[in-house]
């Protein structure tokens, strides 16, 4: 039957198929070897290992990043840069090779990692080498062109299955990535969330998530946070900064103090936390001063929240350093005995 | 032509390649993006539409598919996931009972999708077709789809040298 189905739609149909599907189909007749090998050079790419992806905004030019992807750590590396000038999003990417004896060792776990090149998001297109030796970035761009006939369009990649360790400055699309299913057991490390994005991180499904520096309303999270079942493995958050300023820890407490259906404990540095009534931004201008000390007093230099709702039971600590800056420390209580990492 | 409100209801004739007229509703044909072009260039006329390159048999079938597909939206032209992908093969249950049929009624569902241009249909047919190849080996593909080994001793030599750092298990690993 699919001898008879025209190119196109056997192409539509390969869209669906794995690069080892493909390879099994295109090993069947010279048909199906053609429109594979034309249409899905990649699934004709030795794989390699990827270990890890750096990816860094250039702060010094707009809208440019810096990729780094290690393919490999603990073999000899051969590395390669190359800056294509023709992308509208400019990258730089810097890439280890595989030496070829052991490519055969990792093979699973580098059919897994190349699946993940190959489909790069778009604002990050990049390209990889798949050549047993190390070969220039240009050099490898025309052997891609001229023997497989492949358009710079087509080579772009896009990320398409999860890495074990992403490491990255948080894009728009932080959320979406987040929430993406073959992205649950990555190990995030991202910066510079806004505080839009950090309140729709309990909404997520993500386990493990570091965040240097960005903007966090703590009313904004906890909410969320309260309502939700979040999957935590560890969260932690440093440098954020405290986006509702002395209002946040106020109306967070208030938050939950007024939800039903949870109990929450507080224990800190400082005194038990009185009776703090809810007050009007009204007041904000006037009584900020008088607020910071109350902070100081009702919080101390950090509060470790225990917080338990009827699906879910977390330790939740805050080390602030005064009113505007903070680190929180976030873990999923698995079991009434385990106790909240340690604090420095 | 508008395409919204009463003109919903409208009947449409459309003839199959061995004569055979069918009346269907534009909120039915309405995936079909060869009869709304066609629709488009007719007018207001009431001659049934031939479509010479689908049976009666197939496109009635294709109209059952339609009618209870109907109500869904029309995907959109362009993803706008930014992780846009493409490997889901999951198919509805319905889907699946509509094509679990022989190999040569499959392949005369999708020519017709193809033909009338009706994307969510030429989608779940070629899904069909790749979750048939996926799990197997290649002589097992040989074997499902009536495939003859037409490679030379060169071509063979060249795969297996290609495959070097896969060889060894790919087949017996599908298997």
């Amino acid at each position: 039957m699919i001898s008879r189905l025209p190119p196109e739609i056997v192409i539509i149909t390969c869209e669906f198929l794995s690069f080892e599907e493909l390879r099994i189909l295109s090993r069947t007749n010279r048909r199906n070897r053609n429109i594979v090998k034309k249409n899905f050079p990649l699934a004709y790419a030795q794989p390699f290992e990827v270990e890890e992806i750096n990816i860094e905004t250039k702060f010094s030019k707009n809208n440019e990043y810096s990729v780094s992807v290690e393919l490999n750590y603990d073999i000899p590396l051969e590395f390669q840069r190359f800056t294509p000038d023709d992308f509208e999003d400019p990258i730089e990417l810097v890439g280890y090779v595989r030496k070829p004896e052991d490519r055969k060792k990792f093979k699973a776990h580098d059919e897994r990692a190349f699946e993940v090149l190959k489909d790069f998001p778009n604002d990050y297109a990049m390209r990889v080498s798949m050549r047993d030796e190390p070969t220039p970035w240009d050099e490898y761009l025309e052997y891609y062109e001229d023997d497989l006939d492949v358009n710079e369009e087509e080579s772009k990649v896009i990320m398409k299955i999860g890495f074990d360790f992403i490491n990255m400055f948080a894009p728009p699309f932080t959320i979406a990535m987040l929430q993406h299913p073959n992205y649950l057991n990555t190990d995030w490390n991202l910066r510079g969330l806004d505080a839009e994005q950090f309140s729709q991180i309990p909404l997520t499904m993500v386990k493990k998530l570091s965040v240097e520096y960005g903007s966090m309303s703590l009313f904004g999270f906890l909410e969320n946070f309260i309502m939700t079942k979040p999957a935590i493995g560890k969260w932690e958050f440093r440098k954020i900064d405290n986006k509702d300023d002395v209002w946040g820890w106020m109306i967070a407490k208030e938050l939950l103090e007024t939800t039903e259906d949870i109990t929450w404990s507080m224990k800190g540095s400082g005194p038990t936390p009185p009776t703090m009534p809810l007050l009007p931004p009204l007041f904000k201008a006037t009584t900020f001063l008088p607020l910071c000390f109350i902070v100081q007093r009702v919080f101390g230099e950090w509060g470790e929240f225990k917080i338990e709702t009827p699906l879910q039971k977390w330790f939740l600590e805050i080390q602030h350093n005064g009113i505007t800056k903070f680190d929180m420390h976030v873990l999923l209580a698995y079991s009434p005995d385990q106790q909240f990492c340690s604090r420095k | 032509m508008a395409a919204d409100g009463d003109s919903m209801d409208r009947i449409v004739k459309i003839k199959s390649k061995d004569g055979q007229i069918f009346d269907v509703t534009l909120g039915t044909i309405k995936k079909s993006k060869l009869i709304m072009t066609m629709l488009e260039q007719l007018g207001d006329s009431t001659d049934a539409i031939p479509l010479p390159n689908v049976d009666g048999s197939t496109l009635k079938k294709v109209i059952e598919w339609l009618e209870h597909h109907k109500e869904e939206p029309e995907p959109a032209e362009e993803e706008s996931d930014p992780l846009r992908m493409r490997i889901s093969t999951d198919i509805s249950e319905w889907d699946k009972t509509f094509f679990d049929v022989e190999q040569s009624v499959l392949q005369a569902y999708i020519l017709a999708a193809n033909y009338l241009s009706i994307k969510p249909l030429l989608d779940i047919g070629c899904k069909t077709v790749a979750n048939m190849i996926k799990g197997k080996t290649t002589e097992q593909l040989r074997d499902l789809f009536g495939l003859e080994d037409d490679f030379t001793d060169e071509e063979r030599a060249a795969i297996k040298r290609e495959y070097a750092w896969a060889d060894d298990e790919e087949n017996q690993a599908a298997a």
